[in-house]
Formats: C-alpha cells, sequence, structure tokens
C-alpha cells in the first residue's frame, strides 16, 4: 500500500515555547529550477521582516535577496514563524487579539505571494492545528482559505496523476461546472490528504473505526468472506477514513455555507452506513466463487463496489446544480484521488476495479427517476431551454433503463446535448445490463435507496424534514408515524423502480420488511414507554404521537410542545437501534 | 358519473402523494421546494374538496 503521509508531520506547536530548529526551516520546494520569483514575493519578504509585534520581530528567515526557490522557501519559513508566534500567543490570548490576528494575517500574506503549486502542505497541516483555537476569527477564516487556494494545484497535480481519465477530462469536467472555483475549492478544502488536514492516515483510520463501532466489524467481516486481500481491505478503509475526514472538514471550511456545510454532517450519517449496506447487498446477490481461479477477480468486484458507493455522493453540497451533477465529481474527482493514496494502483487488476468503481459511482444517480427528472425540468425551464428539449430530456430520465444508451450514457439529441451543458450538466448515466458491472451498479444504487427503510433515512425524513409547521402544506403530517411511513413506503417503493436484479429486489423486500417489524415490535413501543415515562401514564392523547395535530398553522404552543418531544424521542430511539450518530464530528461537545 | 368522480379523484391524490414524495426529496438534498409544486398541491386540494362536496 501507497503510504498516504508522504512527508512527516510539523510537530505540534507548544505555545510558550521555542520550537527545536528542526522546525523552523521548511525544505525548500524540490523544482527549485523551475520556481519563478513573483515579483511582489520580494517585497512581501521585505514586509514581513518589518512586521513586529510586542516588539519582536518573527521574520527572522526572511534572508538576502536570491533566485525563486530560495526566496520561496524563505516567504515559506517567514509564514512558519508567524505560526509559531500565533501558537504561542494564543496560549494566552483571545483569538481575536491584535496580535494573534496580525500574525495570522502575516502568514496569509506569504501565502499569497507564493507561486502557484508550491507545496505547502505541512504547512497547511501545521495551521490547521492552530487554526482550531482561533476559528472564526476573521484573519483565521482569511488564512484558512488562503491555505486552500495555495493548496489547490498540488491536490489537482495528485488527481491528474491517479485518475485513467487524463488530466484533459478532469480540467473540462470542472471548467464546465457550475462553479469552477467552488469546485476546486470543495476538493482542496475537503481532500487535501491527512498531512494537510493536521493529522494523519492512521489516526483518520482509527477515528473512523470509532465511529463505526459495530458496522465496522461487520464491513471487515464480509470483506474477508469474500476473500479481499487484507491490504486491499485495509485500503477501502483508508479511502472510508479519509471521507469522514472530507465530510468533517466540509462541516467548518469557509469555502461552503451553511446549509452547504451541514450536509457534509447528514452526507457522513448517510455514507457511513451505505457501504455496509452495499457490502450486505453484494454478500445477497453475488454468490461465491466456487474456482480459486475466480476469487480474485470476485474479490476485486466487492471491492470497486464498496469504493463506489462510498464515493457516489462524497461531492456534494445543497445547491440544485450539485444534486444533478454530484456523481461526476464523486466518481472522477474523489474516487482516483483517494484511491491513488490507498493503494498501489500498479498492482494487478488495481487500474480496471478503478475504473469499474468510477463506472458504478456514475451510475448511481439514476435514482429516483421521478425527482432527478422533475429536479432536472426545474433547472432546464429556468435557463430557458426548449420546451421540447425539456420534455426529452425529463422523458429520458424518467426512463434510465428503457432509453439508448452507449457506454453508460443517455443518448441525447444534440439540443438536449447542449441544453443540459449549460445548466453545467454534461450528460446522465445510467445503466446497462448487458455490462459487467451491471449487478454490482444496483448494488450501489440499491444501497443508497435503502436509507428509507433504514433508521438514518427514518430520521432524516420523519425528524428533520417532515414537519407539521413545514412553509409547504405537503411537506406536513399530521403525526410522526405518517412521516415514517412516507419514508418507508412511498419513497422507498419510487427508489426502487430501477433495481430488477431479482435477487437483490428480494433482498431490499426483506429489509424493508425487517425495519417495519422493527418499527412495530420494537421502536414504536419504546417510544411509547418513554413518552409514557417523561408525560406520566395518564397522558392518554400525545399530539403527533397517538393525536393528529392541525397542519393548517393552527397548532399551540402545547402541541407544538408535544411534536418536539415526540419527534427527538423517536430520534433517539432510532439513533440507538440503528448505531446512527447524531453528532458524529462532536461539534456539539 | 360516480366512478368518473372517484376516478378523477384517485389521479389526485395519486399526484398529491407523488409531490408529498417530491417535496421530501428536494428536503433530502437540502433544497427547498420548488414554489410550483405549492400552487399544484393548493390546486389538488381545492380540486379534491370540490369533488367530495360533488359526491355529498
Amino acid at each position: 500500500m501507497r503510504a498516504t503521509d508522504k512527508s512527516t508531520v510539523l510537530p505540534v506547536l507548544i505555545p510558550g515555547h521555542e520550537p527545536p530548529s528542526s522546525v523552523r526551516a521548511l525544505p525548500k520546494p524540490e523544482s527549485k529550477a523551475a520556481v519563478q520569483p513573483k515579483p511582489e514575493l520580494q517585497s512581501l519578504l521585505a514586509q514581513q521582516a518589518a512586521v513586529r509585534t510586542g516588539g519582536q520581530a518573527y521574520g527572522a528567515a526572511t534572508g538576502p535577496a536570491g533566485d525563486g526557490a530560495q526566496l520561496e522557501s524563505a516567504a515559506l519559513n517567514n509564514a512558519h514563524n508567524a505560526l509559531l508566534g500565533a501558537a504561542r500567543l494564543l496560549d494566552g490570548k483571545a483569538p481575536s487579539s491584535g496580535r494573534v490576528q496580525a500574525r495570522l494575517k502575516a502568514v496569509t500574506q506569504a501565502l499569497n505571494a507564493l507561486p502557484e503549486g508550491t507545496d505547502i502542505g505541512r504547512l497547511r497541516g501545521a495551521a490547521s492545528q492552530i487554526l482550531t483555537k482561533a476559528a472564526a476569527s476573521p484573519a483565521a477564516t482569511a488564512l484558512q482559505q488562503a491555505l486552500t487556494k495555495a493548496d489547490t494545484a498540488r491536490v489537482l497535480t495528485e488527481l491528474k496523476t491517479a485518475s485513467p481519465s487524463g488530466a484533459a477530462q478532469i480540467d473540462t469536467l470542472i471548467a464546465g461546472s457550475a462553479d469552477a472555483g467552488k469546485v476546486k475549492a470543495m476538493l482542496s478544502a475537503m481532500y487535501p490528504g491527512p498531512t494537510a488536514l493536521g493529522t494523519t492516515a492512521a489516526a483518520q483510520k482509527q477515528a473512523l473505526m470509532k465511529d463505526l463501532g459495530d458496522f465496522g466489524v461487520e464491513l471487515s467481516g464480509l470483506m474477508q468472506s469474500h476473500g479481499l486481500p487484507e491490504h486491499l481491505a485495509e485500503g477501502l478503509l483508508t479511502m472510508m477514513a479519509e471521507v469522514r475526514a472530507g465530510f468533517e472538514a466540509g462541516t467548518t471550511t469557509p469555502e461552503l455555507g451553511e446549509r452547504d456545510q451541514d450536509m457534509q454532517r447528514t452526507g457522513w450519517v448517510h455514507t457511513r452506513v451505505e457501504v455496509l449496506k452495499a457490502a450486505r447487498a453484494f454478500d445477497a446477490a453475488v454468490p461465491k466463487p466456487k474456482g480459486q481461479g475466480e476469487q480474485s477477480a470476485h474479490a476485486l468486484n466487492l471491492l470497486s463496489t464498496l469504493m463506489g458507493g462510498l464515493c457516489s455522493d462524497a461531492f456534494k453540497d445543497a445547491t440544485p446544480h450539485s444534486l444533478l451533477w454530484h456523481n461526476r465529481p464523486g466518481a472522477e474527482l474523489v474516487l482516483p484521488l483517494l484511491a491513488g493514496r490507498a493503494f498501489d494502483l500498479d498492482e494487478p487488476g488495481m487500474k480496471d476495479t478503478l475504473r469499474t468503481a468510477m463506472k458504478l459511482a456514475h451510475e448511481h444517480q439514476i435514482t429516483p427517476p421521478m425527482f432527478m427528472s422533475g429536479a432536472m425540468k426545474g433547472q432546464l425551464m429556468a435557463s430557458g431551454a426548449a420546451p421540447e428539449v425539456v420534455d426529452e430530456i425529463e422523458a429520458k430520465l424518467n426512463d434510465p433503463l428503457g432509453v439508448p444508451q452507449e457506454h453508460g450514457e443517455i443518448i441525447f439529441s444534440e439540443a438536449a446535448q447542449a441544453a443540459m451543458a449549460k445548466v453545467g450538466v454534461p450528460g446522465w448515466a445510467t445503466m446497462d445490463p448487458d455490462s459487467a458491472h451491471f449487478v454490482p451498479s444496483q448494488v450501489v444504487a440499491m444501497a443508497d435507496v435503502m436509507q428509507y427503510v433504514a433508521p438514518d433515512g427514518i430520521i432524516k425524513i420523519a425528524v428533520d424534514i417532515r414537519d407539521p409547521e413545514q412553509p409547504a402544506a405537503f411537506m406536513r403530517d399530521a403525526n410522526i408515524k405518517a412521516a415514517v411511513g412516507s419514508s418507508v413506503g412511498f419513497s422507498f417503493a419510487k427508489g426502487m423502480e430501477v433495481i430488477i436484479d431479482p435477487k437483490l429486489k428480494a433482498q431490499a423486500q426483506a429489509d424493508a420488511e425487517s425495519m417495519s417489524h422493527d418499527l412495530e415490535a420494537v421502536i414504536y413501543p419504546e417510544v411509547q414507554a418513554r413518552l409514557q415515562a417523561e408525560l406520566g401514564p395518564e397522558a392518554a392523547q400525545i399530539p403527533y404521537w397517538n393525536q393528529d395535530v392541525p397542519t393548517d398553522g393552527s397548532m399551540n404552543d402545547a402541541q407544538r410542545a408535544s411534536v418536539k418531544l415526540v419527534k427527538d424521542t423517536l430520534r433517539d430511539v432510532l439513533a440507538e437501534h440503528g448505531n446512527v450518530p447524531l453528532d458524529p464530528f462532536g461539534a456539539k461537545e | 358519473m360516480a366512478t368518473e368522480t372517484k376516478d378523477r379523484a384517485a389521479a389526485l391524490k395519486a399526484r398529491a402523494q407523488e409531490i408529498e414524495y417530491l417535496g421530501t426529496q428536494f428536503g433530502l438534498n437540502g433544497l427547498p421546494p420548488p414554489p410550483e409544486l405549492e400552487a399544484e398541491y393548493t390546486q389538488i386540494k381545492q380540486a379534491l374538496a370540490l369533488l367530495e362536496a360533488e359526491v355529498s
């Protein structure tokens, strides 16, 4: 397995203590000859030398004028020294103090003047440890954004090296999206690698396994039972740990808005169990080979399935464009980048495994067809697309398995293709029943759909989304069991419309029945018991539980309080029953 | 006439259920539902109320 941390993390800075000389100077960039000094770099170094706080200069590394590499190295050292100063000050001062802010601003200045492509991974890692303390202050936010931006070229270069699609396709994909700048910033903010996030691959994996609990044990057991070699199973967990860390970074990164950030939290809650659901579905639908000769291919088939499921929703924000496009960056950006770190892609079979995983992540997008086609229609109409073109696209997205396709992409008319490109969506992936990876593709899509009959998805729908006082009348329910019913009933049925593999359909139905049984036999009785314990045995009628509440805006305070109590109780019981972390990154601690 | 009314009511209820589902889907993706869904849902509810009055 290729090492994820290619450089050592800078030592944790101890406020109030002078760091050892080994951490004062960062190594010079590798490509010295190619580095040209920015015109402003020389003056920046002079500025840095002049910045003094409390009479103490921290621009000590500023040296005499030299070539580009020397200047770049000096600027990096200055930035690092400023970080050390900020770390020392943060021990005793508020993050908003002028001296701390001045040092953070000095680091930002140094970064902004560095040549594009400078490797700042280690500096970024050291900074992330400090920024945790100084979070939300203006200079800290500016520094975090500067770090993300300055590191983008390195991350893109790493991605292009690992990707089987080629650099040109990646550039085209990003350039054709609705907001190329945001895409690059998200990639650099969420998936820069453990070092740049101020941690290590081992620490990320430890956090993952603690988070997964029993799920991790079951997932590892399924990988083992299907003959996946240990180093490849570990590689999958390394990727999963990076996805988790990416979602966590996304919850606070200033590149994303508040709704985008919260989506990363719910995205992880969804993904952490989707991988296990994919493993369970694969176990049910794909028989283990009888001969040793087929074992390797079978194991890699499982690996590509899990990789595809893992990354299918790993690059998503709360915008309509992202809803329609997120399968492509999941497949083309996140998957190769993380696979390149976690696996030796030169190992026999691994390049094909990655390519297959990318196809699976692409193809998961087709469900639920009715919703996706409607969402696409909305975007097209807003862009002024001709009605007949909108009709063509809507009809094809609504019947993804029945329309003409080529290499897993639906065939559209030229006008339709142009209309979709105008809204930043280059096409629509679908499944090919004749392809060798059809069943794994069905597995990945089904694992996504299974959220409707699983505790994590039911919490999202019945507790977080539906509410008797929702602004939209059609998102209100008179009681919480109706809200749950909409998830396990209609939503599940619509999602399953594209799952045609008989074994998978049977497995999904069995799981749905099991969830319905658990609701009636275990979860609802437990909710009833807890509500009764809270409200007393005399409380026979509990609004939103066993008594309807009005959904026309006339709810009173007592009913409102009961709705909250019922929701909180169901959420807690479901979370305990289904191993669902309500605060997966400890944000509320 | 009664059969036609029942069929019409069933079709409207089915579409209302689809709209309820679509609203949930938008919520799952962190998005507010588009206003045209609200308008259509209101029209359906009004039409259903008229049909019920007709039957009774």
